[in-house]
């Protein structure tokens, strides 16, 4: 499971961006899962917590929210949701899970089916936010 | 703020050395010369192969495999296609549909790439970049500084002009330039020593040269054909100076 790849970077990313605050002063971490990857939630909050362990930051500060996936095309200026995307197969769906970049390989725009299109939300994981204690723990 | 950019390096502790095979211009034969590189490394070291051509992949048609979606095992695994030779690229996703992508998608596949892909402890990781001085050569200077180059030129008064600017970004930026190669050497009748003057120009090592063989694109998906070729063996004088490197 890549979900776990992503729960690491994650992980790396808060301990960079402690700014010489001690681990335990993270109060809580906002991440972003776009709807377009398609992350098992599940997966993904068990590698953090097996990823924690061990360490100063606790896993209850990650929130998760997932994050609408909206597209605009290039050519017509359409928009749309990932949920008016026409159906696409499980390898198709696989493929854009491992790599969001290949919804240009296989949606395209319901008007007029440009493959030529900005993905405006919703692509993979983000973090929004890190917030710290005032006072370390 | 993008996780993913925080484990680039440690993505790629466990790699010895990262050769990316670059050139400005189009058509010189990146595809092939760091293909094949790949597998005459591979005969005694272990060694990835990256394909960065995200929009004209062709990597796994010279080897001659027919791509397919790779296994997950704690991030995505590159398939050994060959004993000692593991592939990752963006035509395992896409087969051999095309992949158009606009400047902000191709660094977010690259960076995607470099970040959820396990590679195995490897002596070489070599990488296939596209032509051109855009996305793919700025954010491999941006994301792995100890990246060495190997410029490919060919022996043409129009390629000369274009990879000398690609050398200015590559200096301009501080980055490691192993040296030029010249691949279809010979092609216009004569021997010109283009490519040794613009290495000399540039204060960079001229590494060698590959001569033009007729019927080379037909050995193209044989993988022992190629590398029983004139072409693998003059390349192998460049492989064995690239390995005795140490910048």
């Amino acid at each position: 499971m890549h979900e776990l790849a992503l729960a690491d970077a994650v992980i790396d990313a808060v301990e960079k961006n402690l700014g010489g605050r001690d681990p335990s002063s993270v109060k809580r971490v906002l991440v972003m899962l776009g709807e377009l990857q398609n992350i098992d939630l599940e997966i993904f909050e068990h590698g953090l917590k097996t990823l924690l362990e061990g360490k100063a930051i606790d896993y209850r500060v990650f929130s998760i929210e997932i994050e609408e996936a909206a597209f605009l095309c290039n050519n017509c200026g359409e928009s749309w949701k990932l949920s008016e995307q026409s159906e696409i197969d499980e390898e198709e769906r696989e493929a854009i899970h491992f790599l969001p970049e290949m919804a240009h390989v296989y949606m395209s725009c319901p008007n007029c089916g440009s493959r030529d299109f900005t993905l405006e939300s919703g692509r993979g994981v983000s973090i929004a936010e890190i917030e710290f204690d005032m006072i370390p723990k | 703020m993008d996780p993913r950019l925080s484990v680039l390096e440690k993505r790629l502790s466990g790699v010895r050395r990262i050769i990316a095979f670059a050139s400005a211009k189009g058509g010189v034969g990146k595809s092939i010369c760091s293909t094949v590189s790949a597998l005459l490394l591979s005969r005694d070291h272990r060694v990835g192969l990256l394909d960065l051509d995200l929009q004209g992949a062709s990597d796994h048609l010279i080897l001659g495999k027919n791509p397919s979606l790779p296994e997950e095992d704690g991030g995505i695994i590159p398939p050994a296609l060959f004993p000692n030779l593991s592939f990752m690229g963006v035509s395992l996703f896409s087969g051999n549909e095309p992949v158009p992508l606009r400047g902000q998608d191709t660094t977010n596949a690259i960076v995607e790439l470099l970040s959820v892909t396990i590679w195995k402890k490897l002596d070489f990781l070599v990488i296939d970049m596209p032509p051109g001085i855009g996305e793919e050569v700025l954010d491999l200077i941006r994301f792995i500084e100890r990246l060495e180059y190997i410029v490919i030129n060919t022996p043409s008064p129009l390629s000369e002009s274009v990879v000398d600017r690609l050398i200015k970004i590559l200096k301009l930026s501080d980055a490691r330039i192993l040296g030029i190669m010249e691949n279809m050497a010979g092609m216009d009748g004569s021997e010109r020593n283009g490519s040794k003057m613009l290495a000399e120009r540039n204060g960079i090592d001229f590494i060698g040269k590959v001569h033009f063989i007729p019927g080379l694109d037909g050995m193209v998906g044989n993988v022992d054909t190629l590398l029983e070729s004139a072409f693998a063996n003059e390349l192998k004088i460049i492989t064995e100076r690239i390995k005795a490197a140490d910048l």
